[in-house]
């Protein structure tokens, strides 16, 4: 029974942490490549949950697909937010530009209430669920688990063999430099920022398989995106990754054997006892 | 650059207690509406000041601020309780002073270990402070838990313009310490921290040293606040510690321009004016109005009203504070 | 910064117009805020006995119009505006003075922060001058107001602001409307004594949970010694913190203590939420409670059928008709707010018309309708029955003692009554089916 509660942890822990690493992709990509702290976070994880949702519920289509479609969706808003808004915070002083970025989240998060009032809404699935004794593996998060570590590998992969990483990787390091070898900044910065915003579209609509959402509901999950990304190091998307599912299993280990009150305080203590040891988060010092 | 100085003698410093002894008289004479509605803005500006006192000098973003406030206002209640346990009681200024006190001192206690961090990732740890600390007091039986602790009775009747005078006092204190702090090596140590921190380092800024007293005296003022509202509300609950105020009030002090002596004074003034009055006009619609707002404005004047300022006053050799 | 110095001064003359226009609306407001009060209509403070004159009552209150409560925000200040506007098109309150009196409702938005309940509240009673308030939604808020309320002697009903009597510390200006925090579980678990247990001995095995929250806490601790007291086995008891968006850890633990009968005192998405983490984690019970917000058809929505056979208790709920001694009968309820808003009213909306039913019921008794001690007292030993329910108060603590939850199952895509037993009631769908059978 004991080694049950415990392979049911672990197998929760990860499911959740696989979801967290890739809400926080789209964070990261976007530090890192513009030292932007999107604060807009949670109320477009919310606006990529709807739109997956209403794109499923009017065209009935496939949740998958409409899920896709949501991320597509949210890289042309990406790009359109970052052509009308974000290219000037790039030179802005830091504090205002997050407090731009929470503006946007307050326009974002109120229309979505006058649009679609405060009901909480969910993508009514079903798939179905595998069980060993007392261990159950549900459909659903196996679904979401895998779109969000393709997801998460396909991204790893983008930035480390295709040329277009390299680009990237070059403007983090140095954008100057990288101007100088001939590199659009300009451009790397709105695919950049339009890839992350489509990264946390797909978050927030395969998040809304398996969890009900409302306009306001955006603020927990930014919170636990911050805590990754800064645990696995800012700008780091392979240390997003496993942050992610660190922070997912130390939620799943306080809640099954202390109390679920406690996880995000406990998530929040890890983050800082970690930052006394390790003050750039995991990856502090690595590429 | 010399502080802009005027026949009159206006600087910075006249400007804002003079501003504060205005407001003061407005509120004490006028019905208690105008008098909440001042108090409710001197209660942001004094949060706008705490918080500026460290972030907006040193430009490390603390985005929870909010905690010291709530902090100060459950330890008001929590002495109150305790003591009529007991059966004893304090005067009200002490219970205040008490809530400045014991913000002050945890904030020395977490600041050692977070002040290590930088910039961003400062910045995010302050949110999982504020967080947790929240989190904590919701599950805490003594602490009242999600309802939070209730006074009524145990302290002074509701009184809005006696609350009132206790908040301009701590507004007083908070604008001239700023004052002092900005004039003193404390004020330039922080300057150069901003700057560039590992320079100052090596010039010899003792950085560790300023930014935790910095951190500490932001703490004590918004602790005080939060000892106030309890008086005000007679409870304290765990909204207190929303994140949500502490972004109010960083945007009071971007607005008005941060690390300014003027800055936390102009911007939570507007801040407030304009919230407010979107959220009884409008109150379906006041966040995709005052959204749109806080964009326009960090665009238009990404330094703050006091920066805008301070660009054409630069051309005269001056500088406002 | 290499702005050309052309584009600088286009740049600040934008900004300049962009100053100016600010800094005249915020002037404009500012201004507004400080003249002196509007000369409102005169209303006498001491009822003059001039008999058929039309005066005016106002009557202020605060809902979260935005934010995570918005929710019950909107229903209930719905709710409020209906009865206003039902109350002026019959002609008014005919209060116990002989007067007529007409309604005028404000309401503001509170946002569910405390930091705005100061000032609105003030505003609405010393610059809108309000006679009598209505109370905000959430719990801590509306114990805000007290200090306020007991200064200026303000008659305020409460809705849904839901307490713990450990906390009374004697106010005297306040009624409740609904079943407090406290009682909250009791309609289940009797419900449960009564329909479950005689047919289901195991249903006496049951497992509880809550969240942290004021509302949350209160009902979820409260129901558990009651539970207790009834002689419920409680073979797991825990709390989970309320911002909390991922119940599998709770949820495991739940299935290892294998109850029969499931109850979490919840709220509105983590309803939804623990229900979609038990189906996934296959955890069964003979019946569920997730929380309040399994009444709203958005529930029904996002889970389609596994919500079926959920129950929760609540205020009130169509299809829970009581024989009303005053105002409107359950059907003219639906039907007038069906016509309004164009949606099914809930138990939020439900609070918000009994909030003003209790007012108008205790001016139609009262000799001095505008005095708010003389409201209090009547109001104090009201009893009274309406399409809500019952309304009787313990006349110094303003508790409400006397209204009982109803609890409701989803039988086929419907709300189904099944308890009180009144006429009517529907069958309990007992044990509910599996995760798998469905």
């Amino acid at each position: 029974m004991a080694f049950e509660l415990l392979t049911q942890t672990i197998i929760n822990g990860l499911f959740i942490g696989f979801l967290f690493g890739l809400a926080g992709m789209g964070l990261t990509l976007i530090f890192g490549i513009m030292k932007l702290l999107n604060f807009a976070h949670g109320a477009m994880i919310m606006f990529g949950a709807y739109t997956a949702f209403w794109l499923f519920i009017l065209y009935s289509m496939n949740p998958l697909v409409a899920i896709l479609i949501g991320t597509i969706v949210g890289l042309v808003f990406g790009v359109a937010l970052y052509r009308t808004l974000v290219n000037r915070l790039v030179r802005a002083p830091a504090l205002a530009s997050l407090l731009a970025l929470f503006g946007v989240s307050m326009i974002l998060e109120n229309s979505m209430l006058n649009l679609w009032s405060p009901n909480p809404r969910s993508i009514p699935v079903d798939y179905p669920t595998l069980s060993y004794g007392l261990v159950t593996i549900s459909g659903s998060r196996v679904l979401v688990s895998i779109v969000a570590i393709a997801a998460s590998v396909l991204l790893l992969a983008t930035l480390r063999w295709t040329y277009f990483g390299r680009v990237i990787r070059a403007t983090v390091q140095d954008s100057r430099a990288a101007t100088l070898m001939g590199v659009d900044v300009n451009r790397v910065y709105t695919l950049g920022f339009s890839i992350g915003i489509a990264l946390t579209f797909l978050s927030g609509g395969l998040l809304a398989l398996i969890y009900p959402f409302e306009p306001f509901g955006g603020l927990q999950y930014a919170l636990y995106s911050f805590v990754v990304v800064v645990l696995g190091t800012l700008g780091n998307p392979a240390g997003c990754l496993f942050a992610g599912l660190i922070i997912g299993l130390i939620h799943s280990f306080t809640g099954s054997y202390w109390t679920l009150n406690m996880s995000p305080a406990v998530a929040y203590l890890i983050l800082v006892l970690t930052f006394l040891f390790r003050p750039g988060g995991i990856m502090a010092g690595r590429e | 650059m010399q502080g802009i100085r005027s026949s009159i003698g206006l600087n910075s410093l006249t400007m804002s207690v003079g501003f504060l002894v205005l407001i003061g008289i407005i509120g004490l004479v006028s019905d208690t509406a105008t008098t909440s509605y001042l108090h409710a803005m001197v209660e942001l500006m004094i949060l706008a000041y705490s918080l500026n006192l460290f972030t907006g000098i040193s430009g490390y973003a603390n985005f929870g601020h909010v905690i010291f406030y709530g902090l100060g206002a459950y330890t008001v209640s929590v002495s109150a309780v305790g003591l009529n346990a007991i059966g004893t009681s304090l005067p009200t200024p002490v219970y205040v002073l008490g809530a400045g006190v014991f913000a002050a001192v945890f904030a020395l206690v977490i600041g050692f270990p977070i002040l290590r961090l930088r910039g961003d990732y400062f910045a995010i740890a302050t949110l999982g402070i504020n967080e947790a600390v929240r989190v904590t007091i919701c599950n805490t039986k003594e602490l009242g838990e999600g309802r939070g602790i209730y006074v009524l009775g145990l302290v002074p009747s509701y009184d809005i313009k006696t609350l009132f005078i206790q908040l301009l006092i701590i507004a007083f204190a908070v604008v001239i310490t700023t004052h002092i702090v900005l004039k003193t090596k404390l004020g330039y140590g922080l300057r150069a921290i901003r700057a560039d921190e590992d320079v100052a380092e090596i010039m010899g800024v003792n950085t560790s040293k300023y930014k935790i007293l910095a951190y500490a005296l932001g703490a004590f003022f918004a602790g005080l606040a939060g000892g106030v509202v309890t008086l005000q509300f007679a409870c304290s609950f765990p909204e207190y510690l929303l994140i949500t105020r502490s972004v109010d009030m960083f945007s009071a002090i971007v607005i008005g321009g941060t690390g300014t002596l003027l800055g936390p004074l102009v911007g939570s003034v507007i801040f407030w004016i304009v919230k407010d009055a979107l959220l009884i006009n409008f109150p379906y619609f006041h966040l995709i109005i005052f959204g749109t707002a806080l964009i326009l404005l960090i665009l238009f004047f990404p330094r703050g009203i006091v920066g805008l300022v301070n660009k054409s006053l630069a051309k005269r050799g001056k500088v406002l504070e | 910064m290499s702005e050309s110095n052309i584009s600088r001064r286009k740049y600040l003359k934008y900004a300049g117009a962009a100053v100016a226009a600010g800094a005249v609306a915020a002037a404009g407001y500012g201004i507004s805020q400080y003249k002196p009060p509007a000369p409102t209509t005169p209303t006498p403070t001491t009822p003059t006995p001039t008999t058929g004159a039309k005066k005016k009552v106002r009557v202020g209150g605060t809902k979260p119009f935005t934010g995570p409560e918005a929710l019950p925000g909107k229903s209930e200040g719905d709710a409020n505006k209906l009865w206003a506007k039902l109350v002026n098109e019959a002609g008014g309150i005919k209060a116990g003075d002989g007067n007529t009196y007409e309604v005028e409702l404000i309401l503001y938005n509170d946002e569910d922060k405390p930091e705005n309940v100061g000032r609105l509240y003030e505003k609405l009673i010393t610059d809108d001058k309000v006679d009598f308030l209505f109370g905000p939604v959430y719990g801590p808020l509306g114990m805000a107001t007290v200090p306020m309320v007991e200064k200026y002697k303000k008659f305020e009903v409460f809705g849904t602001c839901s307490f713990n009597p450990k906390d009374y510390r004697g106010w005297k200006y306040i009624v409740h409307t609904i079943t407090n925090g406290p009682s909250y579980m009791e309609a289940i678990l009797d419900m449960i004594l009564e329909r479950a247990i005689p047919n289901d001995p195991e249903a006496k095995n049951l497992a509880v949970t809550h969240g942290d929250d004021a509302f949350r806490q209160t009902a979820g601790s409260y129901g558990y010694e009651y539970a207790k007291q009834k002689g419920f086995n409680v073979v797991f008891y825990e709390t989970y913190h309320s911002a909390i968006t991922d119940f599998a850890p709770l949820l495991a633990k739940v299935k290892a203590a294998q109850p029969t009968i499931y109850l979490n005192a919840g709220v509105y998405t983590d309803a939804i939420q623990i229900i979609k983490q038990m189906r996934e984690l296959d955890l069964n019970v003979k019946l569920v409670w997730a929380g309040t917000g399994t009444v709203f058809p958005s529930f029904y929505e996002a889970l389609g059928k596994n919500a079926e056979g959920c129950v929760t208790c609540t205020q009130w709920e169509k299809g829970i008709v009581y024989q009303q001694d005053y105002g409107l009968s359950h059907d003219e309820f639906l039907a007038a707010f069906q016509k309004e808003y164009g949606y099914q009213p809930d138990y939020h909306a439900a609070t918000g018309f009994q909030q003003g039913l209790v007012l108008q019921r205790t001016m139609e008794f009262c000799d001095k309708p505008l005095d708010s001690d003389a409201m209090r007292k009547v109001a104090g030993d009201l009893d009274m029955t309406t399409f809500y329910g019952k309304y009787k108060v313990d006349p110094v603590t303003g508790w409400q003692v006397g209204h009982k939850m109803g609890v409701v199952q989803w039988q086929n895509a419907e709300k189904a009554v099944v308890w009180p037993m009144l006429a009517g009631v529907k069958p309990l769908v007992y044990p509910i089916k599996k995760w798998s059978e469905r």
